[in-house]
C-alpha cells in the first residue's frame, strides 16, 4: 500500500476480519493485522509470497485463490480448514477477485 | 488484484453448537410438559372421585382404601411436578447465606430428631448473595439429606472440612480480580 493511504492502511489494520490481497502474479500484496495474528506471521515475513507459501499445508486453499483468479468468480467457503504449523483453524473464507477495480459477483 | 478474507468461525460454530443444544433442550422440555398434562388430567379427576367416594363411605376400614388412592394420586402428581422443574422464574433477592444455611440446619434437626449435627465455619465477612431463597434452601437441602443418607448418624469427622469454594463467582470477588489484573 503506498504512503498516501496511511488513512486506509490504519483502517485496514484495524478490521476484525482477516484481509490478505494477492496480486495478479499471486504475491501477497497487503496483508492486515487481523491476519497476522489468525495465521500467526508477520506482514514482513509473507509479503511477497504466494497463497502456497503462505498456507503449504493447505493446498486447498491456494488452489482456491487461483481459481478465483482464472475464473474471475468470486468463491466462499464456510467452514474452511486451515493446517497451521502450530494448529487447526476453521475459517469461512471469502475469495473475491477485483477486476479492473470491480469486485466480482459474489458466489458460493 | 485479488481479495481474500477470513473469519474465524471458532466463536460462530461454538454459538450455533450451543442454540442447537438449546432448542433440543427446548424441544424435549415441551414434549415432557405435553406429557404432564395428560396425567396431570385424569389424575385430578381420579382424585376428586376418591374424595367423593370417601364421603360416601362408612366403613373406616374400606376409608383406608380412598385415601391410599388420594394419597397415591398426589405422590404422582408431586413426581410430575418435578419432573417438570421450576415452573416460575427464581425472585432474585439479596439474601444471607448463613441464615439460608442455618434454616437448614434447623430442617434437618427437626427431620433427625436431633441426631444431625454439623459445625459450623461461618465467614461473617461474606456479603449477601443475590439469589432465589426457597430455591437455594431446596438445593442446599438435597445436598445435606444426601450426605445424611450416605454418612448418617456417625462420630464427628473433622476430615468432611469444607471451605466456602464459590466465593470466586461472586461479583465483589470478580470485581477485585479484575482490578488486579489490570494494575
Amino acid at each position: 500500500m503506498t504512503s498516501r493511504s496511511s488513512a486506509v492502511q490504519t483502517l485496514f489494520d484495524n478490521l476484525s476480519t482477516a484481509v490478505l490481497v494477492f496480486d495478479e502474479n499471486l504475491r501477497l500484496a497487503i496483508v492486515n493485522t487481523a491476519a497476522e495474528s489468525l495465521l500467526s506471521m508477520s506482514a514482513r515475513k509473507v509479503s511477497g509470497q504466494t497463497p502456497a507459501q503462505i498456507l503449504p499445508l493447505t493446498p486447498q486453499f491456494a488452489e482456491a485463490v487461483s481459481r478465483a483468479l482464472e475464473t474471475g468468480h468470486a468463491f466462499t467457503e464456510w467452514g474452511m480448514e486451515l493446517q497451521l504449523l502450530e494448529g487447526r483453524l476453521v475459517v469461512d473464507c471469502m475469495i473475491a477477485p477485483v477486476l479492473d477495480g470491480r469486485k466480482a459477483a459474489r458466489s458460493a | 488484484m485479488i481479495i481474500v478474507e477470513l473469519i474465524s468461525t471458532h466463536m460462530h460454530s461454538r454459538i450455533v453448537r450451543e442454540e442447537n443444544l438449546q432448542s433440543l433442550h427446548d424441544a424435549a422440555r415441551e414434549s415432557m410438559r405435553a406429557v404432564a398434562h395428560e396425567v396431570k388430567n385424569p389424575l385430578g379427576g381420579l382424585r376428586g372421585a376418591a374424595q367423593l367416594l370417601e364421603g360416601e363411605l362408612d366403613d373406616e376400614s374400606l376409608k383406608e382404601y380412598t385415601r391410599i388412592i388420594i394419597s397415591e394420586a398426589d405422590r404422582l402428581r408431586n413426581l410430575v411436578d418435578r419432573m417438570l422443574g421450576p415452573n416460575a422464574k427464581p425472585d432474585f433477592e439479596p439474601i444471607s447465606i448463613h441464615e439460608v444455611l442455618e434454616y437448614v440446619c434447623s430442617l434437618m434437626d427437626a427431620e433427625t430428631d436431633g441426631a444431625f449435627t454439623v459445625e459450623r465455619e461461618y465467614d461473617p465477612s461474606l456479603p449477601d448473595i443475590n439469589a432465589d431463597r426457597e430455591k437455594l434452601i431446596q438445593a442446599t437441602l438435597n445436598i445435606v439429606r444426601n450426605a445424611w443418607q450416605a454418612v448418617g448418624p456417625r462420630r464427628r469427622d473433622h476430615s468432611a472440612h469444607a471451605p466456602v469454594p464459590f466465593i470466586h463467582h461472586w461479583p465483589e470477588a470478580a470485581q477485585a480480580g479484575g482490578k488486579s489484573r489490570g494494575d
